[in-house]
């Protein structure tokens, strides 16, 4: 497995507050990555430190394989976009007068894709409208624009649809999907909307008190939180028999539980398995969304 | 260092307040030239200091703020950093 950013028992004090506690994620290339976790939970502060600006007081991390400790991690940063808190833009300036600066801060020399980068944002018609006149959704797009100079494969985005109304919002998830597709840049984004994430991530890392609790991909989260109904029989051999000879999709969960997964009339089964002397004494239909996945995973872990 | 200054000129030519100060400077100075230039007697040094000169270092000192501040508050430092311009 090619990780592209792996962090090995990352620790960020501030005095005596630990804001990342054995901090380990594991990011695969061409991932979309996403970072959920409550307000102060570490997200924001653990991209710092991947861009950083600030430094990590144990641990450390690898981004493409080199260690932060390397010399070589300026060098491999330059590969890293990110729009960290609030989108980094010169409101005075038009898109492109604020792509242009970014060229220059980068050193690059000469405006090569400029064009095809604000084509790619949508922001190509924007001329001489000045970005304190733009749109919050078009501010951020031009934040992306901002991090893709340079040609980076890895996007970080900390709270990229804060404050964004819903068109703005379908706006940037069409704009990583893209790029993801397009481009194959994989992303790190940092969300508490959670229903918005779930529409674009491929993988999950559920953090709280500055530790990542759970790394998981979208599909085994869409198995977690598939629509279930789960039974406690009495005979768990029999059950199983009829359920493969009906080819009704289950999964046995312990030695008398039962999830099937698929729709069943419940009387005919019911009625089946008593027929085979296996009693149902308990039933329960069970749905889980992200949300519900995310809040049992932290309230699990979590005694406030 | 060299691929920061450059990228603050582009700036600064981009920056309303900084020509809005040139000229203010510009008009000071040729009103300086026209209000001594008509009186005929030798000017003092000190008095041309005191009178406009000291108006200029408060104004560079203005912009300097506002630019330097934008710079913070827009968060482009941040850009700086974590490209780590050499």
């Amino acid at each position: 497995m090619e990780y592209i950013l792996e962090t090995h028992n990352l620790e960020k004090k501030y005095k005596k507050c630990k804001a990342l506690n054995d901090f380990n994620i594991h990011i695969e290339k061409g991932a979309i990555y996403g970072l959920i976790g409550r307000n102060g939970a570490g997200k924001t502060t653990f991209i710092r430190l991947i861009c950083g600006l600030q430094k990590p007081t144990k641990g450390n991390y690898e981004i493409y394989g080199i260690s932060n400790e390397s010399k070589q991690i300026i060098e491999i940063r330059k590969r890293i976009g990110a729009i960290i808190e609030n989108s980094s833009i010169l409101l005075d300036m038009t898109a492109e007068d604020n792509l242009k600066e970014q060229y220059k801060i980068i050193g690059l020399p000469n405006y090569d894709w400029l064009n095809e980068i604000l084509k790619l944002v949508g922001l190509a018609q924007t001329g001489k409208k000045k970005a304190k006149n733009f749109s919050l959704g078009m501010k951020q797009r031009l934040g992306i624009a901002i991090a893709l100079v340079g040609n980076p494969d890895f996007l970080i985005l900390d709270e990229p649809i804060n404050g964004l109304d819903p068109e703005g919002i379908i706006e940037i998830r069409e704009l990583i999907l893209k790029l993801n597709k397009e481009k194959g840049i994989t992303f790190l984004i940092s969300s508490h909307y959670l229903d918005e994430l779930s529409k674009v991530a491929t993988h999950y890392g559920f953090v709280n008190h500055g530790q990542i609790l759970k790394e998981i991909t979208s599909a085994e989260l869409e198995k977690n939180c598939r629509r279930k109904i789960e039974i406690k029989v009495s005979n768990v051999k029999e059950c199983v028999k009829y359920l493969e000879n009906s080819k009704i999709s289950y999964e046995v969960i312990s030695e008398n539980i039962i999830n099937i997964y698929d729709k069943i009339n419940i009387a005919e089964l019911a009625v089946n398995l008593s027929n085979r002397n296996c009693n149902i004494s308990e039933l329960h239909e069970k749905e889980e969304s992200l949300e519900n996945y995310y809040i049992n995973l932290i309230g699990g872990n979590d005694n406030v | 260092m060299y691929k920061l200054l450059k990228a603050n000129f582009f700036r600064l030519k981009k920056e309303i307040i900084f020509w809005m100060f040139i000229i203010l400077t510009i008009g000071m100075a040729i009103f300086t030239i026209y209000r001594f230039s008509n009186q005929w007697s030798p000017v003092a040094i000190d008095k041309l200091l005191n009178e406009y000169i000291n108006y200029i270092g408060l104004f560079i000192a203005i912009f300097v703020t506002i630019f330097v501040g934008k710079e913070h508050s827009e968060g482009i430092i941040r850009n700086k950093i974590i490209v780590r311009t050499q």
